[in-house]
């Protein structure tokens, strides 16, 4: 039960405090923050439904469960190893929270795609994209337009 | 001013979320309390085991780690992560610098560990 709690004070510090748009390197427009598996992740996606960052929130760094989650997600594409996630720590100062204890808050681990190992300005790579109906990811190459993915075009 | 002996900021020239966002803001406070600063360039050959081992030993550690992140050196020789940049974009950097300037640990009252 109080790691519940926990939990949930992560993803509502996240939604009110680590939420923002980004440039997306795929159309240049703006890419907005979406939440899935019940906002302990957070998408940048842009219009176009193309993915330039995943982020997992929680009280502690589990990168396994991070990696499997990206892996899962971007089956398919260049890949994803352990030496493309970064992590960092939020504490009460620097979210600006008005506690005086030492206790980190939260943590983060980013994956970020087309980023150093894996960049590339190949339109014909195979890029993650996220449906526009909100509920699974999908591949298809960086030049295609599809917003929805394979289920949700064909239903 | 009571607690921090010194600030150390991990950073390159090239990174937005570090210049001017971090490295300048600090290294204004530093002058101003008249406490020691030290930045190490994660390009530059002879800063980067610096960079590395103050990042693996007391940071937000990965092989291809976060920038910028600071430290503080404090009197009884304890150095601390305070901060380490929002890969979300510069503005969520920005205001984590702000905010860190404000905290108690620059007011004299530094968060017990």
């Amino acid at each position: 039960m109080t790691v519940m709690r926990l939990q949930d004070n992560v993803t509502e510090i996240a939604r009110s405090l680590l939420a923002t748009t980004a440039k997306c390197q795929h159309c240049g427009g703006q890419a907005a923050i979406e939440y899935a598996e019940g906002g302990s992740v957070g998408l940048h996606v842009c219009p176009g439904r193309y993915v330039s960052r995943i982020i997992m929130y929680g009280n502690e760094l589990d990168t396994d469960r991070f990696l499997g989650y990206v892996r899962g997600a971007a089956r398919g594409t260049q890949g994803v190893e352990a030496g493309d996630v970064r992590v960092a720590s939020r504490y009460a100062w620097d979210l600006g929270l008005a506690r005086k204890s030492n206790d980190i808050v939260l943590k983060e681990m980013y994956w970020t795609q087309n980023y150093r190992r894996t960049k590339s300005e190949d339109p014909d790579r195979m890029a993650l994209f996220f449906c526009a109906n909100g509920d699974s990811f999908f591949v298809q190459p960086l030049k295609n337009g599809e917003r929805l993915c394979d289920k949700c075009r064909t239903s | 001013m009571k607690g921090i002996k010194a600030i150390h900021v991990v950073h390159a020239a090239w990174c937005p979320h570090c210049h001017p966002t971090t490295v300048e803001p600090m290294k204004a406070k530093a002058t101003e309390l008249g406490v020691g600063f030290y930045d190490y360039d994660i390009d530059n050959p002879e800063q980067v085991e610096k960079a590395d081992e103050l990042v693996r030993g007391y940071g937000d550690w990965a092989e291809d780690y976060l920038i910028p992140q600071v430290f503080l050196e404090m009197e009884d020789g304890t150095l601390r992560h305070v901060l380490s940049g929002y890969s979300e974009g510069v503005e969520l950097t920005k205001r984590g610098v702000e905010n860190l300037l404000k905290s108690p640990y620059f007011d004299g009252d530094a968060p017990a560990r």
